[in-house]
């Protein structure tokens, strides 16, 4: 019982946190820097905690208060960690951010924080209620954290298209968890999955409709094909350091949610598997041919996360379902997330005033004004584009052997395919920075902390590469 | 049963870090205050001495250790694991590896005491010195990988550094296109090494991917599986060995300063493949015919390459086709299931090459960076020191008595006399003949005579210690290094073989001794022939000959590098461009214009569906959510 | 007389639930403005929360937990609701529109 007070302690810490924070934003005498600085401690802090092993079986803390609502396992345990890690590296690239685009406040890292805090109880929520409370918490800071820019029209218009769509999701979520219900009279993934086992699927149809709700509003969010749109223009509009945020905390926590509606209380995977497979296969091919388009970063960026969503989806139909244990997701979702987040923090210096370079065009050259962070950026976009010696090759790999290890051949020939094709947008920019002429000085004002934070995760990106297994 | 030993990690940790510790500095201080070269020699020089301490170590643990016992092991950790497939990082030494260690660290310690004198001076000295660590490194992880995939890591590892030592004077593009060529064309073989493995993976790799235990269920695999991962590990052979038909870039690989290609272009990274070869002896033995494809590729190689050393005017081509050829012999060797015959002409090998590619260096560096050989002569008097060991090298290239060479040579070509293989047999010492010919020739036109270009001559002198050092320590290896194989017709006892029996899958192959003086006269008598031709020729001084017919044919080497470029370069172009655009415009052509416009339109049309408009994006939401629907509604049925 | 006791059938509660929901879809895509596809996003909440409430009532054996979501659900919407007029005013100010056909900038 004691025990249990130590799996939640990372929720506590960061939600308190979150409020302190929001305290503080009272006194206009702080300094943004301190709020950054606080926030970088408390999830500092609360990662450590997490670093505590719990074991591969679920632990439900506090049973009798909570009602089994809330489960721990390694596999929440290295989620949270993957989270509270984007939310500490955010918070730091964003001072960087700040210092050239003059609209930063101090509730920015207080949302941020509440958003971890909804990110990390989405990760534990074994219930569907928790669930849809916890997404809607870490929605609704996002949506703030999108439009933060106010006096620039496209980050209002980025988060209107993505509250309007992340509106519609929801009621149908809320309407899902509603048929459930009535199918059940249940909300728990155990009591899903039992019913799913028992009867199978088909023969409650207000069940199989519930999900179907709910899977729809889940995908919505990790940016499934054909539910990605929105994905491009919001995250094109929205402040760099958020964009990096949204792209990977927020995709962590939703796959958690995934893996453990599908899998984790019980393999209900059996009756959505054709449908998983289309959607996959359309995921990778989409999300490939928008991004080949682009000529912004950050929508290539955005068009590529649906491609990672892609493979993800290759995990989530792969992994056995006995034993699960999550190390393949996982770890593609760490090696993903560093990259990812290493890119964007570089960007939140490189990229100046005002967001002034954000064309791949704008970044010609950089390897031979700024050749550390060019080399930096190489690191991130090879491993993004799954060439060794990077985690992101490592991750492909793992996935792409589970798939054919689970007989899923098709997906792993997809997969190899779709890692060729996204090397063309990859390449791009590594071309661009190490072939062509500098005709920009890329002078940039600020702190350090972004340059140092881009460095912290090419180190990662590399190390991971080496010891996978610690994952 | 196999000894654990964590010592064993760092002998290829060492030079890395060394690389690291080398990297970091310069890059840290490249741009401001430059640390003194000095620094970065210590640093740089003593990882390979370490190493070299370590792999003696090495040696006399498995020395103590029974015979059928030699194996010390150690891994590291466990790399990646899915599912059944469990692959460790995880080194091994016994007898075979502890070889190759020996000779490894011990000529890179002494091409890196070299280098100190041949690149004092460059601009990015310590560069290069990073880069040979890094070499190093990744040649100690191929030698010493406990499987077929942590050499693979190796393997590519002394790949890139081949191809970064090759560009090293980037300035001249001519460089870079060579060392881009060295890339492609080992990139071919790689393709063959990586297919050769994921067959065996998929064969026998789910009870461990190690060579032990592939040695253990080796028995298990069909004979069509065996050949064919026979010929494919080869074909990765012959790309990074610079074999027929993939040996092209090893010439152009040239380019490079003359401590690399002494170190890597000739004594160690070159003769991975036959160590390769060697490794996986246990396959071979089962497939002779895949042998004799192996032998007969090698022994032509060396014959052509023979004949195109003949006719080379650049000291450094001379001596890399020399390479190739000698290449040849030890593939000879290991296709007849000769494998220590095969290991052992490696190991003489990288004496007598490295030691002549460093005195190449020396002639070089005191003509300031002349290489071609028409204008030397007379050298002799100017550079003693240089011509007695080159002379030493020479004669244990051309496989004179008793020099290192000619033991190792000879037993190769008395296995293929043994085995009945007298094709390979007579091929083979007319080569030897050949080899005679063109060292001496080389010899004769750059020492003796008198000089041609009287002003670089008189600016000629010999080189510092530091780089002459090393040269006799060498000579006295190509000197002597033979006799720790002397065969029992000189009263010896084959040590190198026995003590790399358990490693190998060998047939003795017993012949009487007659039959072993007639392979021993033949080669004699060929060296002789050689030499004897040599000397007519160039012995008195000759002026440069005007090549023509066959001469100047075998001169552009029998034009195979414009046949290449017409048969693989050209059609390969067309195809691969479609990347090749994005670096440079203008080298498109049709067909792959066409398929990247069809990228692009795809991308494009993509793109329309884009519209911005959020109420496009509710609909799409709303078909895909009617489309999962009726798939759902569909399975009620 | 069915026509008094449609009140205590849950099908009836549904058909409603069914038809706001109904409605929400379509307004959603209909609609021209930000305040309109807002409302039709509220209407989705609202058919959520009446299935909620019926199926409590007529089918489920724990007492409390429609009723509670129920509120959640209202709490979430509220909130949602100040987050999107707060958006709306933001976007009037630069555009002086709510239509959504003028939030297109972002496209492509």
């Amino acid at each position: 019982m004691n025990c249990d007070i130590v799996f939640l302690l990372p929720l506590f810490i960061v939600t308190i946190g979150a409020i302190l924070l929001m305290l503080l934003s009272a006194f206009e005498s702080i300094r943004l820097e301190v709020a950054s600085a606080l926030s970088v401690g408390i999830f500092a802090l609360a990662f450590l905690v997490q670093l505590v092993p719990i074991g591969l079986t679920d632990v439900l803390p506090f049973v009798s208060i909570f009602n089994g609502m809330l489960a721990v396992s390694d596999f929440t345990r290295i989620a949270s960690m993957i989270i509270i890690a984007c939310g500490l590296f955010t918070a730091m690239s964003a001072i960087s951010y700040f210092r050239q685009n003059n609209f930063g406040s101090l509730e920015f890292f207080s949302l941020m924080t509440f958003a971890v805090s909804g990110m990390l109880l989405l990760t534990m929520a074994q219930e569907l209620i928790t669930v849809f409370i916890a997404l809607e918490t870490v929605s609704l800071s996002i949506y703030v954290l999108v439009g933060y820019n106010r006096r620039n029209v496209l980050s209002s218009e980025a988060v209107l298209k993505y509250l309007i769509l992340g509106a519609f999701a929801g009621g149908f979520f809320a309407m899902g968890i509603a048929l459930v219900y009535g199918a059940l009279g249940d909300t728990g993934f155990a009591a899903i999955a039992a019913s799913v086992s028992r009867d199978g699927l088909l023969h409650n149809p207000a069940l199989a409709g519930g999900l179907l709700f709910i899977l729809f509003a889940l995908f919505f969010k990790v940016t499934v094909f054909p539910f990605h749109s929105w994905v491009v223009d919001v995250y094109d509009g929205a402040p760099i350091p958020v964009t990096g945020f949204m792209a990977t905390a927020l995709k962590t926590a939703i796959i958690a949610v995934l893996a453990n509606v599908l899998l984790l209380a019980g393999d209900i995977r059996e009756s959505w598997l054709d449908m998983l497979f289309y959607l996959t296969v359309l995921t990778l091919f989409a999300g490939n041919l928008i991004a080949i388009g682009q000529n912004s970063l950050k929508r290539m960026l955005a068009a590529s996360g649906i491609v990672h969503t892609g493979y993800l989806l290759i995990a989530l139909i792969a992994v056995s379902g006995d034993q699960f244990s999550g190390s393949v997701i996982l770890y593609y979702l760490a090696a993903y997330a560093a990259s990812t987040l290493g890119i964007f923090a570089s960007l939140s210096y490189l990229s100046g005033t005002d967001e002034k370079r954000k064309e791949f065009n704008d970044f010609s050259g950089l390897a031979k004004v700024r050749p550390y962070s060019a080399a930096a950026i190489t690191i991130f976009l090879l491993s993004m584009a799954g060439i060794p010696p990077t985690a992101g090759f490592m991750g492909k790999l793992y996935i792409i052997v589970t798939a054919y290890q689970g007989g899923h051949v098709i997906l792993a020939v997809l997969g190899i395919v779709s890692s060729i094709l996204s090397m063309w947008y990859y390449l791009r920019l590594i071309i661009a920075m190490y072939f062509h002429e500098a005709d920009d000085l890329f002078e940039t004002s600020g702190s350090r902390s972004a340059p140092v934070c881009a460095f912290i995760l090419a180190i990662c990106v590399l190390a991971l590469s080496l010891y996978p297994v610690a994952i | 049963m196999a000894q654990n030993v964590s010592y064993l990690g760092m002998i290829p940790l060492l030079p890395l870090i060394g690389a690291a510790v080398v990297g970091i500095l310069h890059l840290a201080t490249c741009k401001k205050k430059r640390l003194p070269d000095q620094l970065y020699a210590v640093l740089a020089c003593s990882t390979p001495i370490l190493t070299f301490v370590l792999a003696v170590k090495v040696f006399f643990d498995l020395n103590g250790l029974p015979v059928d016992g030699r194996a010390l092991t150690h891994e590291v950790f466990t790399w990646f694991e899915v599912g059944e497939m469990n692959i460790s990082m995880g080194f091994l030494a016994d007898p075979l590896s502890s070889l190759m260690l020996l000779f490894v660290t011990f000529t890179a310690s002494l091409i890196h005491i070299y280098s100190i004198g041949y690149m004092a001076g460059d601009e990015s000295f310590a560069k290069f010195f990073a880069y040979l660590n890094l070499f190093l490194g990744s040649m100690l992880i191929l030698v010493l990988g406990n499987g077929p995939v942590v050499m693979f890591v190796g393997w590519e590892g002394v790949g890139l550094c081949s191809y970064l030592l090759i560009s090293y004077y980037s300035e001249d593009r001519s460089n870079v296109l060579a060392g881009n060529k060295a890339f492609i064309v080992n990139r071919i073989g790689d393709f063959g090494f990586v297919l050769g493995m994921a067959f065996l993976f998929w064969a026998i790799g789910d009870s461990g991917f190690d060579y032990i235990s592939l040695k253990t269920n080796a028995h298990m695999l069909a004979p069509a599986t065996v050949t064919l991962v026979c010929l494919l590990l080869f074909v990765g052979a012959t790309g990074k060995s610079a074999q027929i038909p993939l040996y092209v870039w090893l010439p152009d690989a040239m380019a490079g300063p003359t401590p690399v290609s002494a170190l890597i272009h000739a004594a160690t990274m070159v003769t991975a493949g036959v160590y390769m070869v060697a490794r996986f002896s246990f396959l071979y033995v089962h497939v002779p015919t895949v042998g004799l494809i192996v032998a007969w590729t090698g022994i032509l190689t060396a014959l052509v390459s023979a004949i195109y050393g003949m006719f080379q005017n650049d000291i450094k081509k001379v001596l890399a086709y020399s390479t190739v050829s000698q290449l040849g012999y030890m593939f000879a060797g290991v296709g007849l299931a000769a494998y220590s015959a095969g290991i052992f002409h490696v190991f003489t090998h990288a004496f007598f090459k490295a030691l002549l590619f460093l005195g190449a260096g020396s002639v070089i560096y005191a003509l300031h960076h002349e290489q071609n050989i028409w204008k030397m002569g007379g050298l002799k008097t100017k550079l003693p020191l240089t011509y007695k060991t080159m002379l030493i090298g020479s004669l244990a290239l051309a496989g004179c008595p008793p020099f290192s060479g000619f033991f190792s040579k000879d037993e190769i070509l008395y296995s293929a006399l043994a085995s009945g293989h007298t094709g390979i047999w007579v091929v083979g010492v007319l080569v030897a003949g050949m080899t005679a010919y063109y060292t001496f020739r080389m010899i004769f036109v750059v020492f003796h005579g008198s000089p041609r270009d009287a002003h670089a001559y008189e600016h000629a002198h010999e080189p510092p210690a530091v780089m002459t050092v090393p040269l006799v320590i060498l000579a006295i290896g190509a000197l002597f290094a033979g006799f720790l194989n002397l065969p029992s017709l000189f009263g010896g006892s084959q040590q190198v073989t026995h003590w790399l029996a358990p490693s190998l899958a060998e047939h003795a192959h017993e012949a009487s001794h007659s039959i072993e003086i007639i392979a021993i006269a033949a080669s004699v008598a060929a060296f002789a022939i050689g030499i004897f031709i040599a000397y007519r020729k160039f012995g008195k001084g000759a002026e440069e000959p005007v090549y023509s017919g066959f001469s100047s044919f075998a001169y552009h080497t029998f034009r195979i590098n414009e046949l290449y470029d017409v048969l693989f370069v050209r059609p390969y172009k067309a195809i691969g461009s479609a990347i090749g655009n994005l670096i440079d415009a203008h080298v498109t052509d049709g067909p792959v214009q066409l398929i990247v416009w069809f990228y692009r339109q795809f991308g494009s049309t993509f793109k329309l569906l884009q519209v911005g408009y959020v109420r496009v994006y509710a609909i799409y939401m709303i078909i895909g959510l009617s489309v999962m629907s009726y798939l759902l509604t569909q399975s009620f049925k | 007389m069915p026509l008094l006791t449609l009140y205590d059938q849950l099908t009836v509660y549904l058909v409603i639930a069914a038809l706001l929901f109904g409605m929400g879809v379509y307004g959603l895509i209909t609609r021209r403005t930000l305040i309109g596809m807002l409302i039709a996003a509220e209407l989705l909440l609202a058919g959520a929360s009446i299935n909620f409430m019926a199926f409590n009532r007529f089918t489920a054996p724990d007492p409390a937990l429609g009723q509670i979501f129920t509120l959640f659900i209202m709490a979430i919407a509220a909130a949602e609701a100040a987050i999107g007029l707060s958006i709306v005013v933001a976007f009037y100010r630069h555009l002086k529109s709510i239509e959504t056909a003028d939030a297109a900038h972002l496209k492509g």
